[in-house]
């Protein structure tokens, strides 16, 4: 009994049931940066090195990319660095002639992450005595050509770009004349695409520029007499009418000639009425729209007086006061008769304008050149026949009913030679304003102001003289002016000559 | 004489309870409707028995014991050791959100990593994840929220408020559970499709089950890719800093 209770008791121990589990965990964490920019940008690719020179060597690369942005790039040589640039070109310039150089390139963002080095480009400059192709023997030497020439005003700066057939260093010279007295700008890069810009200038200029290239052969190109103009200050002034406006009918067609303005202008617009002068630039049919000195009017018939307004236009789009003329078909042979603006239209009297308008005299008007008012005395002013000339009545002084003011100008040389114009209410409502461009020579120029009283019916005249006197040192440019000078001195020699002569005549007779 | 009675009495005896020990021992275990009998050790006497004809051992199949081990794998040498249920999880990789999110601006961040569970356990395993913080992802006291689903499952559809910053997560793959599975369309738990980039959900510090399988994987094991997602709205502002969400899973046999 006792071995079988040692025996169960040892079952018993001895058994033993397992049964065993496990569980496998781990542990990670998920990172996320805000606002901080820790990735560099791609390593540059494709980085070539081209010898333009014995002193210029050309690189160029395949752009980066970056999870924000690239802001450039480094530029090494020989594993030195010499310069970074925001774009994926770059001249070295400065090097020796026949020597190898080994580039590489690095692209870094913002936050100064910067990528690694890209492949090693190698070039090897040029040797110092280059000759052209082919020695310039024919059919060998490619031309030189510079094309593509852009020019961009601004107000006081400009920018030129243009190409060149092949790599060539640029001189752009400029100044105010022909002679491009201001100076020049170098380029000592030897490149294809060209671009510069010429600051400091002045706005509302017209400046000459010259643009001379130079390729690496030493051949060279010289773009002549080229010229620009600065952009205009934002300005409010309407622009000068155009001049010696006539309107000349034939059995056909009624041809206007004119003269545009030399400045601040941009292009005429012809307005057209069959009624009377158009007195705005909607006040009629636009019939042209351009920079020509001429419009020939086909659309006419007989026995119609056709009115034209003609409103010069400047680039900031101010128009003039306009510049009108008259006339109708006529027969071959028929004379014009050269009556004043209004009188062909209704029999107009001086007393039927309202009385203000009758109390009008020349002192009521204003003459301007220079933004200086001048003086009228016994109603003549007397002016600088080389700049604008402003006129001007205050809109106060006259009530506001419809009517129209125009002043002819007749020529002094000529007076069956007239042109006139229109004063118009400027866009401050504080005059009726017209300007005139400058007359260009010396003369008595009388000129007449009509006020039709379209109410009543009523044209009040005005008369007066503007005596023009044109500076004779600021007029021309020097060389005319030396000119002129001893064209007065040789006069005056002349004249003492004559005047001795026909003395000692005198005495030999006595 | 009568010690041999006894012996051959005693050894009769023997086979006739030990057989209806092993028999109850199995049974209680046969009888659970919940496990399955991974493996037995019934420890027989461990001398060796000798008869005429033959010797007996009594350590049935033990032959060299005790586990191997590589990264992996756990070799279960020997009878009673290869009745042990293993699992195991590959080292899961650390996750780098790309691209870092402007504090200012905002904008969208994702980040994968996977976590393969491989397991012999003939029932298979499931798979939890938990964060050790909530919210979970934290810099200093300045936080992404934890994302909030529309409803009760999780969103098809990733979508936060502009002036709000949200983090997420969506397991994808072949063991995932129903709730992450979605029908190709809009909605998730129903389907059974595993859409990319759907189905996001907040992270939480109690486990969530993420995958489970009914059988055993080895020796390939099963991946569960974790997929991650931080958004800042155009009209919040997130402080600068370098956020984290400190992960854990969990395999658990079956």
């Amino acid at each position: 009994m006792q071995y079988f209770t040692k025996i169960f008791i040892t079952i018993a121990l001895l058994w033993t049931v397992t049964l065993v589990t496990f569980a496998a965990e781990d542990q990670f964490t998920v990172k996320q940066l805000i606002g901080v920019d820790t990735v560099a940008p791609s390593i540059p690719a494709n980085l070539t090195a081209t010898a333009i020179s014995a002193s210029q060597i050309n690189l160029s690369w395949n752009a980066s990319t970056d999870d924000v942005a690239v802001t450039g790039y480094r530029v090494f040589r020989d594993n030195v660095f010499v310069a970074t640039t925001t774009i994926t070109t770059y001249s070295d310039i400065g090097l020796s002639p026949s020597t190898a150089y080994s580039y590489t390139v690095s692209a870094f963002d913002a936050s100064v992450n910067i990528s690694g080095l890209s492949n090693i480009a190698t070039a090897t400059t040029l040797s110092e005595a280059i000759t052209p192709p082919n020695n310039g023997t024919t059919g060998g030497s490619i031309p030189l050509l510079l094309q593509n020439l852009f020019v961009e005003t601004r107000l006081t700066n400009v920018l030129l770009r243009f190409q060149t057939n092949i790599y060539t260093q640029a001189v752009v010279s400029f100044g105010l004349t022909p002679d491009y007295e201001l100076g020049s700008i170098t380029s000592d890069i030897f490149v294809t695409n060209h671009e510069t810009s010429i600051t400091g200038l002045t706005a509302g200029t017209l400046y000459y520029f010259k643009i001379e290239i130079t390729d690496i052969y030493g051949r060279k190109l010289i773009l002549n007499n080229q010229q620009f103009w600065t952009k205009f200050l934002s300005d409010k002034i309407v622009p000068s009418n155009v001049t010696n406006l006539k309107a000349v009918g034939d059995d056909k067609v009624i041809t206007l000639t004119w003269n545009n303005p030399k400045i601040d202008f941009d292009q005429v617009r012809i307005v057209k009425s069959d009624k009377f002068y158009p007195k705005d630039l909607f006040d009629g049919e636009v019939i042209y729209e351009g920079g020509a000195e001429k419009f020939v009017d086909k659309d006419v018939v007989y026995g119609k007086m056709y009115y034209y307004t003609l409103f010069a236009k400047d680039k900031f789009g101010n128009y003039s006061s306009g510049a009108v003329a008259k006339d109708k078909l006529r027969k071959t042979g028929e004379i014009k008769d050269e009556k004043s603006l209004f009188e062909d239209i209704v029999e107009l009297s001086a007393n039927l304008v309202n009385p203000i308008i009758r109390a009008l005299t020349i002192a009521d008007l204003d003459f301007f050149q220079d933004g200086k008012k001048l003086e009228v005395k016994d109603n003549t002013v007397n002016i600088a026949g080389d700049r604008e000339l402003q006129i001007s009545l205050n809109y106060k002084k006259i009530p506001e009913i419809l009517k129209t003011i125009a002043i002819t100008m007749t020529d002094p040389q000529d007076e069956g030679k007239s042109f006139s114009f229109l004063l118009r209410v400027n866009k401050d409502k504080t005059a009726y304003e017209a300007t005139i461009a400058p007359l260009g020579r010396n003369g008595n120029f009388k000129f007449g102001v009509a006020i039709l009283d379209h109410k009543n019916q009523g044209l009040k005249k005005l008369a007066g003289v503007i005596v023009s006197i044109v500076p004779l040192l600021q007029s021309q440019n020097p060389s005319i002016v030396w000119k002129n000078i001893f064209g007065v001195l040789f006069i005056i020699l002349i004249l003492i000559i004559l005047f001795f002569r026909k003395k000692e005549c005198c005495c030999l007779k006595n | 004489m009568s010690k041999i009675k006894v012996y051959v009495g005693a050894i009769v005896v023997t086979a006739l309870l030990v057989p209806s020990f092993v028999a109850r021992i199995t049974l209680a275990q046969m009888n659970s409707t919940s496990y399955k009998v991974q493996s037995d050790s019934v420890n027989f006497a461990g001398n060796l028995s000798n008869s005429t004809n033959y010797r007996i051992e009594d350590t049935v199949g033990e032959i060299a014991t005790g586990l191997s081990g590589s990264t992996n794998y756990n070799i279960a040498a020997g009878y009673q050791q290869m009745h042990n249920v293993y699992i195991s999880i590959a080292t899961v990789s650390d996750v780098v959100m790309s691209p870092s999110i402007g504090g200012v601006t905002g904008g969208t961040s994702n980040g994968s990593t996977v976590v393969t569970v491989t397991t012999d356990s003939p029932s298979g395993y499931v798979l939890f994840i938990k964060a050790s913080s909530s919210p979970a992802l934290i810099f200093g006291a300045n936080s992404f929220a934890d994302y909030t689903p529309a409803g009760a499952n999780p969103d098809f559809t990733f979508s936060i408020s502009s002036s709000d910053s949200e983090f997420a997560f969506s397991p994808e793959g072949t063991h995932i559970v129903q709730e992450y599975k979605d029908d190709g369309a809009s909605n998730c738990n129903t389907g059974s499709t595993d859409t990319v980039n759907a189905c996001w959900d907040a992270l939480s510090t109690t486990d969530k089950t993420i995958s489970r399988s009914t059988s055993s994987n080895q020796s390939s094991g099963t991946a569960t890719t974790l997929k991650f997602r931080a958004q800042s709205g155009a009209l919040h502002l997130q402080p600068a800093g370098e956020y984290t969400a400190t992960t854990t899973v969990t395999a658990i046999p079956l």
